[in-house]
């Protein structure tokens, strides 16, 4: 079967509640079905942190969260396939008096310059150091493959991460596993 | 950009439940795997899904791992959910079968490779796609299940042309099963894009078996030169029978290039894919025949 031959007449406005914990938080909400992940976040649940680049390919990793231990794009999910789920976004990560690790890691290096990429960016850095607390500088670029900048050149985003993960190898062992418990 | 409305979203967590589902609205509904080609293709209103069956929490589709069938053969079995994260790093994948590796660790990015599934991309058949070739190098064969019953494809059959396959639309892909190979086989796989972790502008897929260094068989297919990959058969029947040395693998090359029909499209022109054949198909042909010696697909 062709998918771009199977083209169907829109289905009616249909709707579901979902639960999702969201940075710790449990949300109870009514969406639409068509809602996808990113939308429900940003304006849902007011969480802008999560940004959108390329609203449709699913290219650029602006959107990039934390969803039940892997980073994937929100843009290409939809809000009720999150029913159930624990989520981290950048506003989970750290406080602005209390930066995780990778925050410093960019606030240090000058690892931005506008902004827009970054939250993407870090919950990526996010999911690479929790597997891999010491990664090489190749390894650091195949796990951005899928976060694009559009300013920085991408050699201060890899030294922000080479900051963030020597100051993650000095923490005693239980701190470090607090910074990673999604 | 928003998908058009749906009116309903199930996500049964029985392969039966989907098979209902499937049933009671036909060509209403779609099937929701990993998403990362469907979800765009609902944005663009290329594909419009009233109703949506998510499949992720089905358990039947996440089987992995080697199996004894009952014939007494010995297969890989793939469930249709598997994502290419797990194709990608899975241990027994990279010492036993690394052509399939070879192909999905180069899937897009790591995002989409924790969300994308075998399943979804055999059955979205885009003609640049990684998976499909080493599936067809493999000889694999594909199972499909539905509420009247199973039906069986080898991978040869599945794929109809671009993004068309024999799948109906009240039928689930369930899994892929990979023989074992003979004693002496080899495989591997290469893609060229244009960006790391695009589409392949080309990609090749190789396997052959040796015995005292002669070729007993061999099986090329090659991927995003058309709208579904090609076998290059007068490259196989050349290599098969010969004392396998660098000189003929050079010289399988440029048979592989002259049968093979390219086609030209906004990424490449069809003189650039023959030069990428050119370069690229050696260097597969011969990293086959070094694993043929470990034993590795
Ligand atoms: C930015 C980006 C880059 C990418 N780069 C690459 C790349 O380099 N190489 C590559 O090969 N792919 C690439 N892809 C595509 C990716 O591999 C997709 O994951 C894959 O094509 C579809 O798998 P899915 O599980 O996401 O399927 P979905 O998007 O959920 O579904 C795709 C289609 O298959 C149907 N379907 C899914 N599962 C089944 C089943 N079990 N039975 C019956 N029908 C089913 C769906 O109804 C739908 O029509 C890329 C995608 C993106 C967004
Ligand atoms: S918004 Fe660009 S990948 Fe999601
Ligand atoms: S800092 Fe501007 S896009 Fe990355």
């Amino acid at each position: 079967m062709h998918p771009l031959q199977d083209v169907q007449k829109p289905g009616v406005e249909g709707t579901k509640t979902i639960q999702v914990r969201v940075n710790g938080q449990i949300y109870k909400r009514e969406v639409p079905i068509r809602m996808l992940l990113v939308d429900f976040l940003r304006e849902e649940l007011g969480l802008t942190g999560t940004h959108v680049g390329c609203s449709v390919e699913g290219r650029c990793g602006a959107c990039t969260i934390v969803l039940n231990g892997n980073n994937v794009k929100s843009c290409l999910l939809l809000a009720v396939q999150a029913d159930g789920a624990d989520i981290l976004t950048v506003e989970g990560l750290g406080e602005p008096d209390n930066l995780h690790p990778i925050q410093e890691g960019f606030w240090e290096k000058h690892g931005l310059q506008c902004g827009y990429c970054t939250p993407g960016m870090m919950m990526s850095v996010y999911n690479l150091l929790k597997v891999n607390p010491h990664p090489s500088v190749a390894e650091i670029r195949e796990a951005l493959v899928g976060n694009i900048c559009r300013c920085t050149g991408y050699e201060h985003i890899i030294e922000a991460v080479q900051y963030a993960a020597d100051r993650i190898a000095a923490m005693p062992k239980e701190e470090r596993d607090k910074l990673f418990s999604y | 950009m928003y998908p058009a409305p749906i009116s309903e979203y199930f996500a049964p967590s029985t392969l039966e439940e989907c098979l209902d589902l499937l049933d009671q609205y036909g060509n209403q509904a779609k099937i929701l795997a990993g998403g990362q080609s469907l979800i765009p293709l609902l944005k663009l209103r290329m594909a419009d899904a009233p109703i949506i069956i998510d499949i992720n929490r089905v358990i039947e589709l996440q089987e992995f791992g080697e199996k004894f069938l009952e014939s007494g053969n010995r297969v890989l079995r793939i469930g249709a959910l598997t994502r290419h994260k797990t194709l990608a790093s899975h241990p027994l994948v990279l010492s036993k079968y690394p052509i399939i590796s070879d192909a999905a660790k180069y899937i897009g990015d790591v995002q989409i490779r924790n969300r994308g599934t075998i399943g979804g991309s055999l059955v979205h058949a885009d003609p640049a796609a990684d998976l499909p070739v080493p599936i067809l190098v493999l000889d694999s064969t594909l199972r499909l299940v539905s509420k009247d019953g199973e039906r069986t494809f080898s991978a040869d059959e599945f794929f109809l042309g671009l993004m068309m396959t024999v799948i109906e639309p009240n039928e689930i892909l369930a899994h892929i099963d990979i023989p074992s190979p003979q004693p002496g086989t080899g495989a591997a796989y290469y893609k060229y894009s244009a960006v790391f972790g695009d589409f392949a502008i080309i990609s090749i897929g190789a396997r052959i078996t040796l015995q005292d260094g002669i070729c007993q068989s061999s099986r090329i297919y090659l991927g995003g030169v058309n709208p579904r990959p090609q076998r290059a058969v007068e490259t196989e029947e050349f290599l098969n029978g010969k004392t396998i040395t660098s000189e003929i693998l050079q010289k399988a090359t440029d048979v592989m290039v002259e049968e093979v029909i390219v086609e030209s499209d906004m990424r490449a022109s069809d003189t650039f894919r023959k030069v990428l054949l050119k370069q690229y198909g050696f260097d597969v042909l011969s990293k086959a025949v070094q694993r043929a010696k470990e034993e590795q697909i």
